[in-house]
């Protein structure tokens, strides 16, 4: 008798134990939904701009100095841009070469007195530039002739 | 020979199955994200990428993830090479509950082979914005376009993928 008690009772006790454990575990769970975290993601772009079209110079010769001056360049959205490379071309044999004493470098003005420049027809253009962006090349000016 | 282990087994088997829909009661209770005193709430997630790691919850109230609750979307355009712009990001929470955005990060893609990520970078939010149920906030960080960003950055797009963390009480 007392061992068949003992053999009845062990589920019983189990039982017990686990139904004592669900509002321990309620419990918990409470606490745990007191504070929760979360997280997401999405998407975006960023987009650049880009460095537009030199304007067409102009410009007059004065002895061996030529005046060159150009509309002033922006960027796509409408920012100034920081410079302008100046270079000439030999109307007679094409050759290009970059703009010496008075435009040389970045020329942060929208014009620049060239000094020195050989005789024969030049034809300038100008290459706005921002920082390490450049810009395409401006059409060419028309024919200055320096005596 | 046989009728003794099969008493057995059928002595022991109340106890497995009372002991087995106790614990799976437990692992269903301690897994569903829960407002105080709320049901269950259920989230889903949009966005490319997978969710972040949750945040670290207050002291004596241990974390439930609610993974996906939040969308975050914003763009930004007129980079060029040195300029920093405000990027607003409009952070949406789609759960039930209010929930304080606490991180917000972002990753971003080469715009090309020759522009690469490192031209552009984001600055987190580290601060604490507010969204209510259901609505949305706007959070702004910044957007740098360095200053040796090449020529083939000109007209470049990024993609960004953001990723946040929030918590909810």
């Amino acid at each position: 008798m007392t061992a068949g008690r003992a053999g009845r009772s062990r589920p019983t006790a189990l039982l017990v134990v686990c139904v004592a454990l669900v509002p321990a575990v309620l419990a918990s769970s409470a606490v745990a939904g007191a504070a929760w975290s979360t997280s997401g993601s999405g998407g975006g772009s960023g987009a650049a701009e880009v460095v537009q079209t030199g304007a067409q110079p102009s410009g007059r010769a004065s002895a061996t100095e030529v005046i060159v001056s150009w509309a002033p360049a922006t960027l796509s959205g409408g920012q100034a841009v920081t410079g302008y490379l100046v270079s000439r071309t030999d109307a007679a044999t094409g050759a290009t070469s970059a703009a010496g004493a008075g435009c040389a470098g970045v020329v942060t003005t929208n014009h620049c007195i060239e000094t020195s420049v050989p005789a024969g027809d030049w034809i300038y253009t100008d290459r706005p530039v921002l920082q390490s962006w450049n810009g395409p090349v401006s059409p060419g000016s028309l024919p200055i002739t320096v005596p | 020979m046989s009728t003794v282990p099969t008493l057995r087994r059928i002595a022991v088997g109340p106890t497995v199955a009372v002991a087995a829909a106790a614990a799976v009661l437990a692992a269903a209770v301690l897994a569903a994200p829960t407002g105080a005193g709320a049901g269950p709430l259920a989230f889903t997630g949009i966005g490319r990428s997978t969710a972040a790691p949750v945040a670290t919850a207050p002291v004596g109230a241990p974390a439930v993830r609610a993974a996906g609750a939040l969308a975050v979307t914003g763009s930004v355009a007129g980079l060029y090479p040195g300029v920093t712009l405000p990027l607003p990001l409009t952070v949406t929470n789609r759960s039930a509950k209010q929930v304080t955005v606490t991180s917000l990060t972002t990753s971003v893609a080469n715009a090309s082979k020759q522009c690469k990520r490192a031209n552009l970078t984001v600055s987190p939010f580290t601060g604490a914005a507010v969204v209510a149920a259901g609505g949305s906030a706007l959070v702004t960080v910044q957007a740098t376009m360095a200053l040796q960003a090449g020529d083939a950055c000109q007209g470049a797009v990024f993609v960004l993928t953001y990723h946040g963390k929030a918590l909810a009480r």
